[in-house]
């Protein structure tokens, strides 16, 4: 009987770990260069902790902000959460689940994805949702974000959601079964291409321009959180406007509106694009949609100064442990930059 | 040891039927459908241009090729790799064409002058009670500056000012 049980036991143990090692190989590994941005959310945990400022938003964060120029020029220690099509309440999730991990002087939220009222897609939400370790944050932000389509048990076992690549495989996926590539520079994803914007005609029609009562949720639910933490809300808006993701002038004023009730700092960089000195034909790896590393270094410059000087982010650079981390990061960083 | 190979089975033919639950295309997608709604409208969503009807949704390589060369247009790609939408500027229209894999649909589309009418007849600069009169009341929106008619995913958006056509676009809400 004992024998039976044994059996019994080890036979479903093998049928797990057989599972389990099909779901590590069927799952994206978000490794080759179009789908990278997959594995920004799962790279903050080895560098947790410690931060000036935290960054949290869409594609426009992780492209337009560099830790590494905020520590070199101004000794701030800073890492951006971003993802891309990142929702307001995805933000919010990941702040939270950060706040658990350190407690930053300021944090930085870029508004453009506070067009989006609803969930959107569900590619979009594995890139966010999937490298976050489980936590109630974690549960929350699934919640929040699932489409009619998802369901809470793919996330849990992305087996169910997956299998069905398992006659799709690529060498890829078992290379990196156990761990896909770090890609990013304390979550600047780093862009050295040229390609010029050419285009400045204004953005295609939206249906609606009115923010929406659950965007302005989390806004609210972010703002709460960072008072309650003695946390600056600082709200930004990336200088890139183009066809595909243009920013209304009714967004505009009602996040201006928005800012100015709640006494929050909101700085549009679209109209500064010419006094932080970026050039759209040097400046832009893909036609203006985002800035490349070159703009990027020069908005970084901009907002570390206001950072520094208006919200008094103190020079961290006698520190000497953490000098010596960010040497590390800093050499990373132009590695990759100089080729 | 017969019964452990029943188990196994068991959850291999689990994991087979659960694999045959959602068809391939919408595992590529991601399964991203378009917003349904209740709103059933009368309003036709396409237009013709140079004797080629442009529908939303549609194929868009088709359309594309039957149009001719187009005074300009302009690509770019999502984030994260997931598709690329571009923008094709002919005299009187624009057509966005989203492109996910290797299937190209017709997703958006702007009218820029009086040279085109919708099938009901409106263009730029008719007036708003025009609008009503060609499309009736079945609109699922309508503010001090715009008109808004619906069906499912595709969407008929009159804006507005002073009471007059100003824009008319053809939208995918997805």
């Amino acid at each position: 009987m004992k024998k039976r049980i044994l059996i019994t036991l080890a036979a479903i143990l093998v049928i797990c770990l057989l599972l389990a090692f099909l779901q590590t190989l069927v799952i994206p590994k978000y490794a080759d260069d179009k789908t990278k941005e997959g594995s920004l959310v799962s790279e903050y945990y080895a560098e947790a902790g410690g931060h000036d400022v935290l960054f949290v938003g869409d594609c426009e964060i992780y492209e337009s902000f560099v830790p590494a120029v905020l520590w070199e020029k101004y000794g701030i220690s800073s890492y951006v959460r971003g993802s891309p099509q990142q929702l307001v309440w995805q933000s919010y999730y990941l702040l939270e689940e950060m706040l658990e991990y350190e407690t930053p002087n300021a944090v930085v939220f870029n508004v453009f994805s506070l067009k989006y009222g609803e969930p959107q897609s569900e590619p979009y939400n594995r890139m966010t949702l999937d490298g976050m370790r489980w936590s109630s944050s974690k549960i929350d932000a699934i919640n929040a974000s699932m489409t009619d389509e998802e369901s809470f048990i793919e996330y849990v076992f992305p087996i169910l959601r997956f299998h069905s690549r398992i006659t799709q495989l690529t060498s890829q996926d078992f290379k990196y079964a156990f761990g896909s590539p770090k890609v990013s520079h304390s979550g600047y994803l780093m862009q050295t291409g040229v390609d010029p914007q050419t285009d400045f005609s204004k953005g295609r029609t939206e249906l609606d321009y009115e923010i929406s009562d659950n965007a302005w949720k989390y806004l609210d639910m972010m703002r709460a959180l960072c008072e309650e933490n003695g946390i600056e809300l600082i709200l930004v808006k990336a200088p890139t406007n183009t066809m595909k993701y243009w920013w209304h002038d009714e967004y505009e004023e009602q996040i201006s509106e928005y800012a100015e009730e709640n006494r929050l700092s909101y700085y549009n960089f679209i109209p500064l694009a010419g006094e932080i000195g970026i050039d759209w034909s040097t400046d832009t790896y893909d036609k203006g949609a985002h800035l490349n590393v070159y703009g990027a270094e020069k908005l970084t410059e901009y907002f570390g100064r206001i950072l520094s000087e208006d919200f008094g982010i103190e020079d961290r650079r006698t520190d000497a442990s953490l000098s010596e981390a960010w040497d590390v990061r800093l050499e990373s960083y132009y590695k990759e930059r100089n080729g | 040891m017969k019964r452990i190979f029943a188990l196994l089975l068991c959850f291999l033919m689990i994991f087979a039927v659960v694999s045959c639950s959602k068809d391939e295309n919408e595992e590529e997608n991601g399964g991203d459908k378009g917003i349904t709604t209740s709103q059933k409208s009368s309003v036709s969503f396409y237009v013709n241009y140079k004797s080629v009807k442009i529908e939303l949704g549609a194929d868009a390589k088709a359309v594309i090729s039957a149009l001719g060369t187009a005074k300009s247009s302009l690509s770019m790609g999502n984030c994260g790799g997931l598709g690329t939408l571009t923008k094709y500027v002919y005299d009187s229209l624009e057509i966005y064409v989203l492109a996910s894999g290797s299937t190209e649909t017709v997703d958006q589309i702007t009218l820029l002058d009086d040279a085109v009418q919708t099938p009901e007849k409106v263009s730029v600069g008719s007036a708003k009670d025009a609008v009503i009169s060609a499309c009736g009341n079945g609109y699922s929106k309508m503010t001090d500056t715009s008109i808004t008619y619906t069906s499912g995913s595709k969407n008929l958006k009159f804006t507005l000012r002073d009471g007059t056509v100003t824009g008319i676009d053809y939208l995918t809400v997805s």
